[in-house]
């Protein structure tokens, strides 16, 4: 009995002293998660870090009407076209001018652009200590001048939205305390000068390393995206349009804006001399990159006409054409884009793609295009009918087909960007009918086959739609508007400079239409630099329909508080029959003064004793 | 049901043998004497903790001889064979026996329920109750037992100091969440209390069946949890499995059978009410209505063709209003001196109330079905040597349809009655599609997807062996405890996604007369398969010394023990995640006593987890608490009349709470993170970004400092007792992201760190009355429990508000931010006169609800906005429990009440109309403002229709936060025992027939919904209502 007693004693005894000595029991660490050293030992990590820096490039396919991913609905905060069907996108907010300074979308995108700020700038610290083994210097080089060019397009897009914003030159360490982490709004011309100068410096760090084999105004390995000498060049001429434009220069409508300090936050007196700047970065990118690099995109055909609608259609939509100089690359997002935009199709058999078709456009876009005689429809000369129906046959259809006539005889790029209602689809899979767009109410797209899948106004995006839905690159910026921005800055500082009808002219010629001039078959050309500033605007509205150029030229121009508080017309989608044609109110929508810039996110201006709101939030 | 009921006589027959088997072996024989004069009987007397007891009376009833047992316990007294003998003393039950054979006669004396040496469950042991000095309160499990599958659904009001909600009465996970004095603390740290089963953490609740406890506790202050460290500041419950006896074995066996129901289904509006309030909606916000009259009028006319005009009742198309459940018990609990053991066998098996579709071949019907096993034996393997082995588990499973059985409920509450038919004709699935997925149908949801398997079991051992070591000094004793627990959890999915059919509205009819119909989603018919499955593993190993002495009239005690537990991850995907989570604790405590009198306790604990950082990684709590028993003073004679016992106690300590997640020290990063494309249509390259995953953080435990007063008083000659407590609790340094870093920093996370400060005070306590007999038949007694605590946020990290009433310091935690609803507006006047309200997100109309301006300048906007409402869990919990006793009959009624809790409302519940279309709608919708009617106090203000026309309205505010406050009668049992003379001779001992009902009624201001459901628009599956028949016998 006592043995027993002592062996179990002993047992027990043993078995404690042997859980007290497991000193090392909670020391176990992983081994395998990567540490922030190894990004820069190998040239695979380093440019994966660099991806991050591109990863928050706003990618308008994913576009789903309001903000949460990587998308940007820009085209329908315009007058180009909404997402009023469907009733829980929140988008409409911006529409009716019902936002508070924490609406979603200003905190989104606030922070979306300013981690890849803060991971350029680190990726920027760092790049020189890579592993020299395997990236290097000519990779160096190169990284780091595209970290620091994307630092400044995110930049460029933040001050597009918000005015000035804090210029942040080191990344804020984890630790910081409260009064490191309140820093102060930077005034908006020292922003354009910190983008323009880093951009400038990109662009020169590229040029340095230049060579005939590994050149930098064309992408790296065939990576299309990346920035190369031409894209500096070409958001430098952007950021200083933006600086230039009304809203920036020599608006008194923020002149109390200031820093806590008193620093005035927006440049007081008008400036024509950044005009100047904005123009001379143009034509210096169209010196340096045109035709060599980037030109004009054209589509050969017998038919001058039929050339320009293909071109117009087609430019937008064939990736990485020699037109295109920036783009998100290779979206997948691109059934997004194209689900919202392709009508619903009820009654067709499964071949015939079927979408939500509620991506409507506005009549006042619809409007904007130009007859095919090059005249706008508000011309007496123009040949516009407002009403009646004629046997018409577009550009995309088999055959002639009754239409009505305010969508009769206009120029190309109406037929290559607005689908309306009895036009032929583009898509026919093996359907034994033809498959047309029906908008009127009990049609095949009407509004009564669904709940939200249809059209608000009668029409639908139909720019950059394709029979396919492969995915491709958003053209985020194209030479086109290199040219009008020219023309534009042109016609700001140097009315009359012959290169503002030229660069003017080239798009209307690539569109098919009459140029402006005094031949033969030319329309009479603006005479005063105000009705050149209005032609040029209004070419800009119609090329760039739904490429996201709209909003912010209404913004810089000060004409978005016009142009945005008139009501949405549309067709009477709660009609059939002839009654559809009645054009009615859709909807009314608000832009007031506040509008012109975002609201800095109000969780900002709260954890920051510096941060000043901008007016009207 | 045949099979199964043969598996169940199986398992019954081996839990047997293996019982049978241990009580075999380690039976030993014993001495024996055949002399017939008397001889000297010897033993020793203990209490249940193991304390020899000094001056027990024991007397030979036959010869009345009486002697008393010396300061070891010991006794010695002269008895002849067959002499009846008494063992007595104050506070403990009689221990009477009869001399046969054995000589030595060692004794366990037990107290007397609820009487002062009752012994109570105490961390890493127990202790007499009178020397508590934290609070503490245990409810013994035989008031519990219920028709439930588990036991946290009935504790809330049980227990003072216990807050608990029931969140869904769905088969298999019809849990409640339980909190111990409130919650004291937010963020990412868990709220919820420690568990501890059967001496080891990391268990379930809900793992047990209820008739296998055999008592719950729950540790409420720091004195009382300091030993858990780090892990014991949301309070600790412990929970007890019955053990063996030294008694005769007695078997019990229990089967009811009962029916459940919900205890309340939404009101949704029926086709009706849906057409003509949307078209309201839509014309008061610009659009033309949805539904013309003709349309209307189709759809209410009895004689359309309901294809084409659907009118569903999803409700009743989707649930039956009965559904049933069963429950079997058996145990066997018994022993003798050296061995006893208590094993059992439970199969509990419940429906839900979801109807099936007969035309499939698959059984796609929810039902749960669950077995549970216990045995516990106990054995001495030598004089002071105890091993115990306990092994319990269960094994479940889970059937139900391949969308799952939770949707279920959402779904039906989501569709509006006029969106599509039940199935159109053919049994072809309705729908409407969005892209590539279709809209929810409910039916076909629940009966067209097929059907899903979930199969868990769970196996815990416990094995520990105990050595006294009073060889070496008196009083000492040490054990050791090793515990092995695996759950596996293994779902099989048959599913499929059938094609989707949506009619042609504008050309309803094909040539022929039939619907023409459009194939809007393309699907199978056959099922597939898929599985997946998880697995957990624990190990824990435990040592303790004890060591208890009397010296004099002090009596000292001090314990120390050390714990490890290990929890690796057999079925991680990830590395890290594999990595088995652990922690080290050491924990100590010493108590003093003086002729229980003056009490006085130090706990400490010392935790060490891997999720601080190394040089956080280890935290000491240390704990003092006092205890004085006026009662037993001299001077107290005059009083003890009124107050028979009087007691006060007071302790102030800490524990710790750990929060964040592994490895929250370390700076991570991911080569996950979205990067991007580069290249162009045929020659592209994918970069996935490398990214910081996470900043790396020194992070350590959340402090609570807790305080706590308490006083235990009798009165009525004991009988009725009362204990209350006072407490506050000051948390610091609770686990936060830090909220004031600014998003231009850039930051792809926000770090973390200890940020947090909450106080919580309050005061709960116990009113009983023990049986008081009223007449010789009858007799009566309650218990009667209150639960009020406050809680505060003092500290969160955030930024300072522009105006004060924008802070959440200094509010309740669970409280809601938002407006202050002032009423509605009754005419354009009243918005023009009215603040700005376009800074709330819409553009007001008549009707539209009104907001209070809080800083008066003109708009209503984010700065008007402040908190409002207690939140979803009450402050103030209470219990009253009764049990009266007529002759064999007895009736038990549990009341339970929770006061000041509230609920924002949201979804449709809110907006009717917002959102998506398809959107069903409360039947109460029509209890609104409109154009003929301007309520000034409706449930809804005026219908909008879409996104931006509700904005004014769909915001959090005071209209929408709704008291949900109740009182349940929560149990009803009626029972009769049936009387003895019925079985003589048949080997039963007694049994009962008995009725029990569980959520019988409720009554609450709050119409939508069970105000318990954790759903701010009802869609989740409702609690249910248990009502069944049962019977128990025991048989020797």
């Amino acid at each position: 009995m006592k043995i027993k007693i002592l062996l179990i004693s002993f047992i027990v005894l043993v078995g404690a002293s042997v859980m007290s000595s497991c000193n090392k029991f909670l020391d176990q660490v992983p081994d395998i998660t990567l540490s922030d050293d190894s990004i820069f030992a190998n040239l695979t990590n380093t440019k994966r870090y660099l991806a991050q820096v591109y990863a928050n490039i706003p990618d308008p396919y994913a576009n789903r009407g309001g903000w949460g991913s990587d998308d940007a609905s820009y085209s329908q905060l315009a007058d180009e076209s909404n997402y009023f069907a469907e009733h829980d996108f929140s988008i409409s907010a911006f529409s009716y001018n019902t936002l508070s300074a924490s609406f979603g979308a200003f905190e989104y995108i606030w922070g979306e652009f300013y981690k890849p700020v803060r991971t350029a700038t680190d990726f920027i610290n760092k790049i020189d200590g890579a592993n020299a083994r395997e990236v290097d210097a000519y990779h160096k080089a190169h990284f780091k001048a595209e970290a620091r060019a994307m630092r400044a397009i995110f930049y460029y897009w933040l001050i597009r939205l918000y005015g000035p914003v804090p210029i942040i030159n080191q990344p804020l360490p984890i630790s910081a305390s409260n009064e490191e982490l309140a820093l102060a709004r930077t005034p908006f011309d020292t922003c354009v000068n910190y983008i323009v100068t880093q951009l400038d410096s990109a662009y020169n760090e590229l040029k340095a390393i230049s060579t005939s084999s590994q050149p930098t105004n064309m992408p790296l390995d065939e990576e299309y995206g990346r920035v190369t000498t031409g894209i500096c060049k070409a958001y430098k001429a952007q950021v200083l349009l933006l600086a230039a434009s009304p809203l920036f220069n020599g608006n008194t409508m923020y002149k109390s804006v200031a820093n806590k300090d008193g620093t005035k936050l927006f440049p007081q007196a008008y400036d024509q001399n950044k005009w100047k700047l904005a123009a001379d970065a143009a034509k210096d990118f169209i010196d340096e990159f045109v035709p060599g690099t980037y030109d004009l995109f054209t589509v050969s055909d017998s038919d001058p006409y039929m050339a320009a609608y293909k071109a117009c259609r087609d430019v937008i939509s064939t990736d990485w054409n020699n037109e295109w100089i920036f783009a998100k690359s290779m979206s997948g997002s691109i059934g997004t884009y194209t689900y919202n935009a392709i009508p619903k199709f009820v009654g067709y058999g499964s071949s015939v793609t079927k979408g939500g078709g509620y991506l409507a456009v506005n009549q006042s876009m619809v409007d904007a295009f130009y007859m095919k005689n090059g005249l706008a429809i508000t011309d007496p000369n123009s040949g516009y009918k407002k009403s009646g129906f004629s046997e018409f046959q577009s550009p995309f259809d088999i055959k002639q087909r009754t239409t009505f006539n305010q969508w009769v005889d206009r120029e190309p790029r109406f037929y290559a960007d607005v689908t309306y209602s009895n036009s032929y689809w583009l898509n026919q899979g093996s359907s034994s009918d033809e498959v047309i767009v029906d908008f009127t109410y009990h049609g095949s797209c009407g509004k009564i086959q669904s709940d939200h899948d249809y059209s608000s106004t009668g029409y639908l995006i139909r720019k950059n739609i394709t029979k396919g839905n492969d995915s491709r690159g958003w053209c985020h910026l194209r030479l086109a508007k290199i040219y009008l921005d020219y023309a534009e800055a042109l016609n700001e500082y140097d009315p009359g400079n012959p290169d503002i009808l030229k660069y003017l002219n080239l798009i209307r010629k690539r569109a098919g239409i009459p140029q402006y001039g005094s031949g033969a078959n030319d329309i009479a050309a603006p005479t005063t630099q105000t009705a050149m500033r209005t032609a040029i605007h209004h070419e800009r509205q119609v090329e760039f329909a739904f490429e996201q150029v709209r909003y912010f030229d209404l913004r810089r121009w000060l004409d978005a508080a016009t142009e945005l508080n008139k009501p949405v017309y549309g067709m009477d989608i709660d009609a059939d029959g002839d009654d559809f044609y009645k054009q009615k109110v859709i909807q009314n929508i608000s832009f007031t003064q506040r509008c012109y810039l975002w609201a800095i996110p109000s969780a900002d201006i709260r954890k920051d004793d510096n941060l000043v709101q901008n007016p009207g939030w | 049901m045949e099979l199964k009921k043969l598996k169940c006589r199986w398992r019954i027959t081996l839990l047997l043998s293996f019982g049978f088997f241990l009580t075999a072996t380690g039976l030993q024989a014993q001495n024996e004497t055949t002399q017939q004069e008397t001889i000297n009987l010897t033993g020793n007397i203990k209490d249940n903790l193991g304390t020899n007891l000094e001056g027990v009376t024991v007397r030979d009833i036959t010869s009345g001889k009486t002697v008393i047992s010396d300061a070891d316990g010991n006794y010695k007294i002269e008895a002849s064979k067959g002499d009846s003998l008494i063992a007595s003393y104050i506070g403990y039950q009689d221990y009477r026996w009869q001399f046969s054979d054995r000589i030595i006669v060692n004794i366990v004396l037990e107290p007397i329920s609820g009487g002062l040496n009752d012994v109570a469950v105490v961390g890493y042991g127990r202790q007499k109750k009178i020397s508590l000095v934290g609070a503490q309160a245990t409810v013994k499990v035989e008031e519990l037992k219920q028709p439930v599958a588990n036991l946290n659904t009935m504790l809330a009001g049980r227990i003072s100091g216990l807050v608990g909600v029931q969140r869904s009465g769905l088969p298999g996970s019809n849990s409640a969440d339980i909190w111990i004095r409130g919650i004291s603390t937010f963020g990412s740290s868990g709220s919820g209390p420690l568990v501890i089963i059967d001496g080891v953490q990391g268990r379930n609740t809900n793992d047990l069946d209820p008739e296998d406890v055999e008592d719950f506790t729950i540790l409420k202050d720091a004195t009382a949890t300091a030993v858990y460290g780090a892990l014991g500041a949301n309070g600790v419950i412990i929970i007890n499995t019955k053990r063996g006896s030294a008694s005769k074995v007695n078997l019990m066996a229990n089967y009811l059978e009962g029916v459940t129901a919900f205890t309340k289904v939404p009101e949704m509006a029926d086709a009706e009410t849906y057409m003509n309030l949307r078209n309201e909606a839509m014309v008061a916000s610009g659009f033309t209505p949805a539904y013309s009259q003709d349309y209307i009028d189709s759809t209410l006319d009895p004689n359309a063709n309901h294809y084409v005009y659907p009118n569903v009742d999803w409700m009743k198309t989707l649930f039956n209003n009965l559904s049933h459940n069963r429950r079997f018990n058996f145990s066997a609990r018994g022993g003798s001196d050296n061995v006893q053991f208590y094993t059992s066998l439970a199969y509990y098996e419940e429906s839900s109330l979801l109807k099936t579709d007969g035309l499939q071949n698959y059984d796609a019907g929810t039902k749960y079905q669950r077995y549970n096993f216990v045995s516990n034996v106990d054995m001495k393997w030598t004089k002071t040597t105890k091993f115990s082995l306990g092994i319990n588990g269960y094994i479940s499973q889970l059937n139900e349809p391949g969308s799952g059985a939770t949707s279920a409920f959402s779904n039906a509450m989501s569709v509006s009655p006029v969106r599509y038919p039940v199935m159109y004709p053919g049994n072809l699935v309705s729908g409407i599609a969005e892209g590539s997925t279709p809209s929810p149908n409910p039916w076909a949801d629940i009966t067209q997807t097929g059907y899903k398997e979930a199969f868990q079991s769970k196996i815990a051992t416990t094995a520990q062996v105990k050595q006294d070591f009073d060889f070496i000094t008196k009083g000492l004793s040490a054990n050791v405890l090793y515990s092995f627990d695996t759950y596996s959890n293994n779902n099989q999915y048959r599913k499929r996604q059938r094609s989707v059919y949506y009619l042609n509205q504008s050309d309803p009819y094909n040539d022929d007369g039939s619907l023409n119909l459009e194939q809007v989603i393309s699907g199978v018919d056959v099922l597939s398969y898929d599985k997946d499955y998880s697995q957990d593993r624990q190990f824990s190993l435990q040592g303790q010394v004890n060591w208890a002495r009397n010296f004099g009239d002090h009596h000292v005690q001090a314990m120390v023990v050390y714990s490890q537990l290990s929890q690796p991850n057999p079925t991680a995907d990830s590395y890290q995640d594999a990595i088995p989570t652990r922690q080290q604790n050491y924990a100590a405590r010493a108590t003093y006593s003086y002729l229980d009198k003056y009490f006085a306790e130090f706990d400490a604990g010392y935790t060490g987890s891997q999720v601080f950082s190394p040089e956080n990684r280890y935290g000491f709590f240390p704990s003092l608490g006092v205890g004085w028993v006026l009662s037993n003073e001299k001077w107290w004679k005059p009083l003890s009349n009124v107050f028979n016992f009087f007691k006060i106690r007071y302790s102030n300590g800490f524990s710790g709470a750990i929060g964040g997640s592994r490895f929250d020290y370390i700076t991570t990063i991911t080569d996950g993170a979205k990067g991007t494309n580069f290249g162009r249509v045929g020659s592209s390259v994918n970069y996935s970004g490398i990214n910081i995953l996470h900043y790396g953080a020194n992070v350590k435990w959340a402090k609570s400092h807790d305080q706590d007063v308490g006083l235990e008083f009798n009165v009525l000659n004991n009988k009725l007792t009362f204990i209350v407590d006072w407490f506050q609790k000051y948390r610091t340094g609770i686990f936060l992201t830090r909220a004031n870093f600014p998003a231009f920093a850039g930051l792809q996370y926000q770090p973390d760190g200890n940020y947090g400060t909450t106080i919580n005070r309050g005061f709960d306590a116990t009113v009983e009355l023990l049986p008081i007999p009223l007449t010789d038949k009858l007799s009566i007694s309650f218990r009667g429990t209150f639960t009020y605590n406050k809680d505060k946020l003092l500290e969160n990290s955030a930024a300072p508000y522009e105006e004060p009433y924008m802070d959440p310091r200094g509010q309740k935690i669970l409280t809601n931010y938002g407006y202050i609803a002032e009423g509605l507006f009754q005419s354009e006047a009243d918005i023009a006169n009215h603040a700005d309200q376009s800074g709330v997100g819409g553009i007001p109309r008549v009707g539209d609800i009104m907001y209070k301006d809080l800083n008066g300048d003109g708009l209503i906007n984010v700065y008007d906005k402040t908190y409002i409402g207690h939140g979803d869990v009450a402050p103030l919990t209470f219990g009253l429990a009764t049990n009266i006793q007529y002759g064999n009959w007895y009736v038990s009624a549990f009341f339970e009440g929770v006061q000041g809790a509230d609920r924002e409302l949201t979804g449709n519940a809110r907006s009717p109309f917002s959102g998506s279309d398809d959107n069903n709608i409360f039947a109460n919708a029509v209890d609104r403002w409109t154009e003929d009617n301007h309520a000034t106090n409706p449930f809804y203000p005026r219908l909008a229709y879409g996104t931006v026309p509700n904005a004014n309205n769909n915001v959090t505010s005071t209209w929408w936060i709704k008291d949900i406050s109740f009182i349940r009668f929560k149990t009803l049992n009626i029972g009769y025992n049936l009387p003895n003379k019925i079985f003589k001779n048949t080997g039963f001992k007694n049994a009962t027939i008995y009725f029990d009902a569980v959520n019988l009624c409720y009554w609450s201001p709050f119409k939508l919904w069970d105000p318990e459901m954790n759903t701010g628009n009802g869609n989740t599956y409702p609690n249910t209502r248990n009502m069944a028949i049962g019977f128990k016998v025991n048989f020797d």
